[in-house]
């Protein structure tokens, strides 16, 4: 491997936006089912760390673009967890590494930034940590599914930038609308709280009632928070703004490729209210069409395309300049087209040999400015823990969204950050 | 196992309310042995930095060409006249905004005298080097001291009670209608001898107007509906 590497496409946008406000980092946490060693945890974080090249990383500012280099304090540092996760990690801090590891009770949970990975290769970093973990505690876990082995060195294929790779030049242009947004939001908390509330939820429950429609469990999740919304402002305000759904998606499912960095884009799904007034079936079968419509390897090689474009545009900027202007534009059109984020990473597989040891998944997508209603789910063992990250004191989504479900026979757990 | 009554969500033993609706949980039974709690307790608050470092810096940057002008000043006297006043607007940058931001915790009070008394002295300044002063005792002294006494006023009728937008902004064009009026008033006694206020009378109506549309919305819904749905950004 090289001593240092560009940020991939989707990476270049992100150090720009790094602010207190906006931290795009996210977080994932396995829970087990005995309490955290926080010295076996140290070494097993940095015993595995090694095998991740592409987070072993701290980031420089090059004239033109931020770039990556290998960390020179070679240790990373495992600390206690806090109770407002996801804030934003500052490049000089945490031994300038853009990943943290903490631990509390039963809990290891690791936030990454953005610029590093998508949740993809988070789950496989937080996998193969709680693996090696559990390894060191006695048991014998084997690599497969999740989990890297760690006697195998890094691939090339794990460490290329896959958006430039699967560029296939396409001049297809997709016209997205950028204003007359609906946003949920009000009183915000006081500054660095941030409510995390999450819902377990019985999978089989859920695929038996979308598989009664019949739809996919996003398409589903996506209706219902889209539904929850929709009443939220035809209840609250007279106006009639559109409702519009973000959706990531797992570009590894249409291009045959390892790597561990970002490789995603988003789908927006919206819903105008000024079309009358919608019940949830129609709303259920407008996004539901909407998505099978868009998911196509055509359609995510014109956005590709649209990125590289746009990264090749601006290559002779400064970064200076894109920096600022990033900032100033970012601070004006945040969260501008979109309701509802909605990251469903699927169904998370982990070796048979550790899955009696691991009790749950959860993943938490970093807070919004604008917006309420951020959410990130994870499937695991026949639940799937939906999380919600808010700002806002409004709690109207998450309670309507959770008994929307119950209401549909569906079984649900919650629990919240915010002690009740 | 526990439940709420109102959501039919299941809930961890050791919560008291339901996370979504504030609901208590009843539990008739004794408890037994508690679930670890799922989140720490720890807030992590960032350290806030670099607001008072930027100003440093800048400070810094700001003083570093005034001294070496007023070295160049020493050596030729006879072509450097102008560096008086860039010293002078050096010092009042400097004063009105770098100050406030070196404070450790910005006091609106204290912006605002420093302020006040930097603008009066820079304007002195340019009143005494050009002629006698006279427009600065007739105009811009009484002009500054109106402003500063409806900063202060706004501060402290923001202070006693806490304000929604509406009412802030109403304040502000009600303060904007005062301060046009006097502006002119001042301006006219110099130039004319005799009360004559006229311009700033269409200028006065037009903030008066919308201090009211903002008082009105305020306790009206359906303007305040109104008023969103015309002119979000």
């Amino acid at each position: 491997m090289n001593d240092w590497f560009t940020l991939d496409n989707a990476a270049k946008v992100f150090p720009g936006q790094n602010t207190s406000t906006w931290s795009n980092v996210f977080r994932m946490t396995a829970v087990l089912y005995e309490t955290i060693d926080p010295s076996r945890l140290s070494i097993a974080a940095n015993n595995v760390i090694k095998r991740f090249p592409c987070f072993d990383v701290e980031i420089h500012k090059g004239l033109f673009w931020y770039y990556f280099e290998k960390n020179q304090y070679n240790h990373l540092p495992v600390n206690p967890d806090r109770n407002n996760p996801c804030l934003r990690i500052k490049f000089h801090e945490n031994n300038r590494y853009l990943l943290r590891v903490f631990y509390h009770n039963n809990r290891i949970s690791v936030e990454i930034f953005h610029a590093l990975t998508d949740a993809f290769g988070l789950s496989r970093f937080l996998c193969t940590l709680v693996a090696e973990y559990l390894r060191l505690d006695g048991h014998k876990i084997p690599a497969g599914h999740a989990v890297l082995s760690l006697d195998e060195e890094a691939t090339e294929d794990e460490m290329i930038d896959a958006t430039a790779h699967f560029d296939k030049k396409s001049k297809g242009k997709i016209k997205n609308k950028n204003s007359g947004f609906y946003h949920v939001n009000g009183e915000k908390y006081p500054s660095h709280n941030v409510r995390v509330t999450t819902g377990f939820i019985n999978m089989d429950d859920l695929k038996k009632v979308a598989k009664s429609y019949p739809v996919t469990i996003t398409e589903y999740l996506a209706s219902v928070l889209t539904y929850v919304v929709y009443q939220h402002q035809k209840h609250t305000t007279n106006t009639q703004k559109i409702i519009g759904c973000q959706i990531p998606v797992n570009l590894r499912n249409f291009f045959n490729t390892k790597t561990l960095r970002n490789f995603s884009l988003c789908y927006q799904l919206n819903l105008d209210p000024k079309f009358g007034e919608y019940t949830f079936e129609e709303i259920l079968q407008q996004l539901a069409l909407n998505l099978r419509y868009i998911n196509n390897e055509k359609t995510l090689n014109a956005m590709i395309s649209s990125n590289i474009r746009k990264e090749n545009a601006s290559r002779f900027i400064p970064l200076v300049i894109k920096d600022l202007f990033m900032g100033i534009f970012f601070g004006i059109t945040a969260e501008h087209n979109t309701s509802i984020l909605l990251s469903n990473l699927g169904l998370l597989k982990i070796p048979k040999e550790m899955e009696p040891l691991v009790q749950k998944f959860i993943m938490i997508a970093p807070h919004g400015i604008k917006n309420a209603v951020r959410t990130a789910a994870i499937g695991y063992n026949g639940t799937l823990a939906l999380s919600f990250t808010n700002i806002f004191k409004e709690d109207y989504v998450e309670r309507e969204f959770f008994r929307f479900l119950v209401k549909k026979n569906i079984r649900v757990k919650v629990e919240s950050n915010m002690d009740y | 196992m526990s439940y709420c009554v109102k959501c039919g969500v299941e809930l961890d033993e050791n919560v008291k309310k339901c996370p979504l609706c504030k609901t208590q949980v009843i539990k008739p039974y004794k408890e037994e042995q508690q679930e670890p709690s799922a989140y720490s307790a720890e807030l992590y608050i960032p350290a806030k930095y670099g607001r008072r470092i930027i100003a440093f810096y800048l400070s810094i940057g700001l003083l570093i060409p005034n001294l070496i002008l007023i070295a160049f000043r020493l050596m030729f006297p006879s072509v450097s006249g102008f560096v008086k006043y860039v010293v002078a607007t050096s010092l009042f940058c400097f004063f009105m905004f770098l100050f406030p931001l070196l404070q450790k915790k910005i006091h609106p009070h204290i912006v605002i005298g420093v302020g006040f008394f930097d603008l009066l002295l820079y304007l002195a300044f340019f009143a005494y080097l050009f002629d006698d002063g006279e427009w600065f005792i007739k105009i811009a002294l009484p002009i500054t001291c109106v402003f500063g006494v409806l900063s202060v006023s706004f501060l402290i009728w923001i202070k006693i009670t806490k304000r929604n937008w509406r009412r802030k902004a109403a304040f502000l064009f009600v303060e904007i209608a005062i301060m046009t009026l006097f502006s002119e008033f001042f301006f006219t006694r110099y130039y004319k001898p005799g009360f004559t206020v006229k311009y700033s009378i269409i200028i006065a109506i037009t903030c008066l107007s919308f201090a009211l549309l903002f008082i009105i919305a305020d306790r009206n819904n359906k303007l305040q509906n109104w008023i969103s749905k015309k002119f979000t950004i």
